[in-house]
């Protein structure tokens, strides 16, 4: 059995009273819980908090945790000699127990404990999980290896964490935030208790160019002042590969040109739209010549008032 | 041990819990779904439906919540969330 730190994982000491256990607790559970916090690392972060405070917090299993003395953290142990008989009711193995179900036991075997006993069958615990893809895998599809360590029950019906790899094929259209079920891959249940199943989050990871919103694509387009002015037909990369668009005359800053069906595929079938933002950018030097141009053409649109709005002129003025 | 999986199940508006079946899967009572559900806590969205509870159940037990407190945290959670893509979809627009 591995051990951890759970004083140190609240940022406390040996000795802190329940309510300072309780007001680290809250301190840490604001900062890093997953449905809150955006921070990176928050969730395996507030995992490790909220273990060390399930045990803490309870009188009796926090004694039970001080009797197992002091370890560096990681660092593999057994707990004293009567310290099964006493807490765990039974002397055995400890190999790849965790800790956190050791004291959820503890619980479960207390009078008034919120854990069921372990007679009759139990359905496993079912397993949630959140994974990033790239915009890429989400276009292509992708085979994802997770190493997981998963609750399950064993033949005595005490929980153990087992290490499992899972190869998940996740086929096209994927898009952020869809959840995927994996029926029965979940923790084996007790006494024939049917397993858990597995449930997955998708994340879209930040990509260098697209930005995804649901299976629509956008992509930022930067085009010369000409370009914008006169339209071009111009090269888009899109996941897809490339493709020839089309860029109108007289394109402003913030134009939305729609590349129908070349955004992130759905799951049953007709893709997403891809949207290429049109940005005007300016090029940083300019020749004589290019400056002349640009006299001639301001001199040629005179009447062109860009801020007609701002100055209440143009049938928006009082 | 290592398992290769290729069935797989889109949780998307196909999948519709009834409430039992939610409460079941979110350690929540029935009686606390309901009550989530009538103040929109917990969508009518079916495939939002689960995912809901299961963080119903989360916020309570690691907030230490009532279940009022609960709903009024999923409300402001879900306002967040599409004043969120509200940001984004105006950034850009106007970059």
């Amino acid at each position: 059995m591995k051990f951890k730190d759970y004083y140190a994982s609240l940022g406390l000491e040996r000795g802190a009273s329940e309510t300072d256990i309780k007001k680290a607790y809250r301190k840490l559970a604001h900062k890093y819980h997953p449905d809150v916090s955006k921070e990176p690392g928050a969730e395996a972060r507030f995992k490790e908090v909220a273990e060390a405070y399930q045990t803490l917090k309870d009188a009796e299993k926090r004694a039970a945790y001080d009797r197992l003395g002091k370890h560096a953290p990681g660092e593999e142990f057994r707990p004293p000699p009567d310290w099964g008989q006493q807490y765990a009711g039974r002397e055995e193995s400890f190999e790849g127990v965790d800790l956190a179900d050791l004291f959820a036991e503890l619980a479960a075997r207390h009078p008034g404990g919120s854990g069921r006993g372990t007679s009759g069958p139990i359905r496993g615990e079912d397993y949630e999980l959140r994974t990033g893809i790239s915009i890429e895998q989400a276009f292509e599809g992708a085979l994802l290896e997770m190493n997981l360590s998963m609750p399950e029950y064993d033949a005595t019906g005490r929980m153990r964490r087992v290490p499992r790899t899972v190869k998940v094929r996740v086929p096209k259209g994927a898009a952020d935030g869809q959840r995927l079920r994996l029926s029965a891959m979940g923790g084996r249940g007790f006494a024939g208790g049917p397993a858990g199943d597995l449930y997955m989050t998708i994340e879209l990871l930040p990509h260098r160019i697209f930005r995804a919103d649901g299976h629509d694509l956008y992509l930022d387009l930067p085009l010369a002042p000409w370009e914008a002015a006169l339209g071009a037909t111009i090269e888009v990369p899109t996941p897809g590969g490339k493709v020839q668009l089309k860029v109108p005359p007289a394109t402003a800053t913030g134009s939305k040109l729609r590349l129908s069906g070349r955004g992130l595929p759905r799951p049953k079938g007709n893709n997403g739209d891809f949207y290429a933002v049109a940005r005007i950018v300016m090029p940083k030097v300019w020749s004589a010549r290019a400056r002349e141009l640009m006299q001639e053409l301001a001199a040629a649109t005179r009447d062109f008032s860009p801020r007609a709005e701002l100055l209440g002129e143009g049938g928006h003025g009082n | 041990m290592e398992t290769e999986v290729m069935a797989l199940e889109w949780l998307d508006d196909q999948a519709e819990y009834p409430v039992g079946e939610l409460a079941r899967r979110s350690h929540l009572l029935e009686i606390e779904v309901l009550e989530l559900m009538q103040c929109g806590a917990i969508p009518g969205h079916p495939g939002r439906a689960l995912s809901a509870a299961r963080m119903a159940a989360r916020l309570r037990q690691d907030f230490e919540l009532d279940l009022q407190g609960v709903a009024l945290a999923m409300t402001l959670l879900r306002r967040i969330e599409e004043l969120n893509v509200e940001i984004a979809r105006l950034k850009i627009v106007s970059s």
